[in-house]
């Protein structure tokens, strides 16, 4: 068996078109399920009991169905209802969703660990609670939660590939549109492969980056 | 007669089956510093919680300087307040706690300037200058760019002090702030706390500090099962105690010192 790459610089510009949806998606689906975990993480700890039973089910069962399952129901079966999507806001509705509730779950216990004292004292001097949540709560979440929100950012990079499944044309997609053209897979596949490790390696720069200043945060500087 | 500045009327509270407060009336002057002791769990700390409303009490009233905590006056007479009101309510009575719960990843001085600006809507310049003289009052000055953490047990508690003075409030309460300390730290906090009952201001203390109680404190109640069982001048509850509970408690007090 020989390689030859030769075929690559011709392809290129196709491979990074596709590197850029991956790109793309992975943002979208990062910054829409930041703000998504927090809520779900605030409804998860709502002094109402059947809020929280509620979206503790809902995060059972979104945590529970195979993600390629839902990027078929944000496609194929949303239009049933009414709504239909092009593939890319279909693929980021469905990951959003499904992270939102994997955001939820770390958010939630970050939340959990900061001492009631914080909320107690803030509100012994009138701070307003909103204020008391940006300023004094969230901050302290930060060293708990961001080790696994970054890693988990590195999940959903790599779960962009399920969306080739409903055509978003994003880096996984490319590489297969050019090898069945091409016949030489295993070195597109190689290309393809590397790029992914190079973004995954950008997170994993951030998570070291991240871990560093929290542990520095939790010894207390 | 006037009335009170602090008055409790007949507070109740009960978590679940346990009876924190039951039926507690209490009323301090402008200036009065009041020692609540008594036995673990009798209810000593729900009383402070009622009183700035951290824990709503069940029922009954509390007054500080005639406003009506947790509910309106007049035709609002029967409606609890929005959370906003009663925690502008709350921001003029500071609160000591066990714990300090100071904010950990703020510095000392971020920690006290934080309510004044927010509440108070004072500038960041106005807020740092009463918070440096209150850090010179408790003997901090020079440790305003420090975190929490840096600090001994005893400098946290006298930072958690200054942090609810800055506020101005006009009653303080102070939930056994020296419980959590070392015994050689007690001292600094009983001296910042009794130059304040000095200045005037007036204090509801719950501690287990008899010393403190004795010296500093204008009148003491004994607290037992949720209830008031007797109050009076220091020299009187705990010199010579009417109620058997107080003699049993104090007798315990005793011998363990």
């Amino acid at each position: 068996m020989t390689l030859d790459f030769s075929t690559i610089p011709e392809v290129w510009p196709a491979l990074m078109k596709g590197a850029g949806v991956t790109i793309q998606l992975t943002l979208a689906v990062l910054i829409l399920a930041t703000p998504g975990g927090l809520l779900v993480a605030f409804l998860r700890l709502a002094p109402q009991p059947w809020l929280r039973a509620l979206v503790l089910a809902l995060s059972w069962v979104f945590r529970g169905i195979p993600p390629l399952l839902l990027l078929f129901f944000a496609f194929f079966g949303l239009p049933i209802m009414g709504l239909t999507l092009q593939p890319l806001p279909a693929a980021i509705l469905a990951m959003t969703t499904y992270m939102s509730f994997y955001f939820g779950e770390i958010f939630a216990s970050g939340l959990r660990s900061v001492p009631p004292g914080q909320a107690q004292a803030a509100a012994a001097l009138g701070i307003p609670a909103h204020r008391t949540l940006m300023r004094i709560i969230l901050p302290q979440t930060i060293p708990a939660a961001l080790p696994p929100y970054i890693s988990h950012a590195t999940e959903i990079l790599k779960g962009t590939a399920l969306a080739a499944a409903v055509a978003v044309p994003e880096l996984s997609n490319a590489a297969k549109k050019i090898f069945v053209v091409t016949y030489r897979p295993l070195e597109v596949l190689i290309v393809a492969a590397a790029i992914y490790a190079l973004l995954d390696g950008v997170l994993l720069l951030l998570q070291m980056f991240g871990e560093r200043w929290s542990n520095r945060r939790r010894a207390g500087r | 007669m006037p009335s009170p500045f602090v008055s409790a009327s007949n507070l109740r509270k009960t978590y679940g089956d346990f009876t924190a407060l039951d039926g507690v009336s209490l009323t301090m002057d402008r200036g009065e510093v009041v020692a609540v002791i008594g036995a673990s769990g009798s209810g000593k700390s729900t009383l402070l919680r009622c009183i700035n409303y951290l824990d709503p009490p069940d029922s009954g009233e509390v007054r500080v300087d005639g406003v009506r905590i947790g509910f309106g006056e007049g035709a609002r007479r029967d409606r609890v307040l929005p959370e906003r009101d009663i925690r502008r309510q709350r921001a003029e009575i500071g609160m000591v706690f066990q714990h300090f719960n100071l904010f950990p990843h703020f510095t000392v001085l971020q920690n006290l300037i934080e309510a004044p600006m927010a509440v108070r809507g004072l500038s960041r310049a106005e807020a740092t200058e009463r918070a440096r003289d209150l850090l010179n009052r408790v003997g901090l000055s020079g440790r305003e760019g420090a975190f929490p953490a840096e600090l001994s047990g005893g400098q946290q508690q006298r930072v958690a002090i200054a942090r609810a003075l800055c506020m101005k409030p006009r009653l303080m309460l102070f939930d056994e702030p020296t419980s959590a300390l070392d015994p050689e730290l007690v001292g600094e906090v009983i001296a910042v706390m009794r130059s304040l009952a000095e200045e005037g201001m007036t204090m509801l203390v719950v501690t287990h500090e008899m010393d403190f109680a004795a010296q500093t404190a204008s009148r003491v109640a004994f607290f037992d099962a949720g209830k008031i069982v007797e109050t009076g001048a220091p020299a009187q509850v705990l010199r010579n105690p009417q109620h058997p509970r107080t003699q049993a408690f104090l007798q315990r007090i005793l011998r363990s010192h």
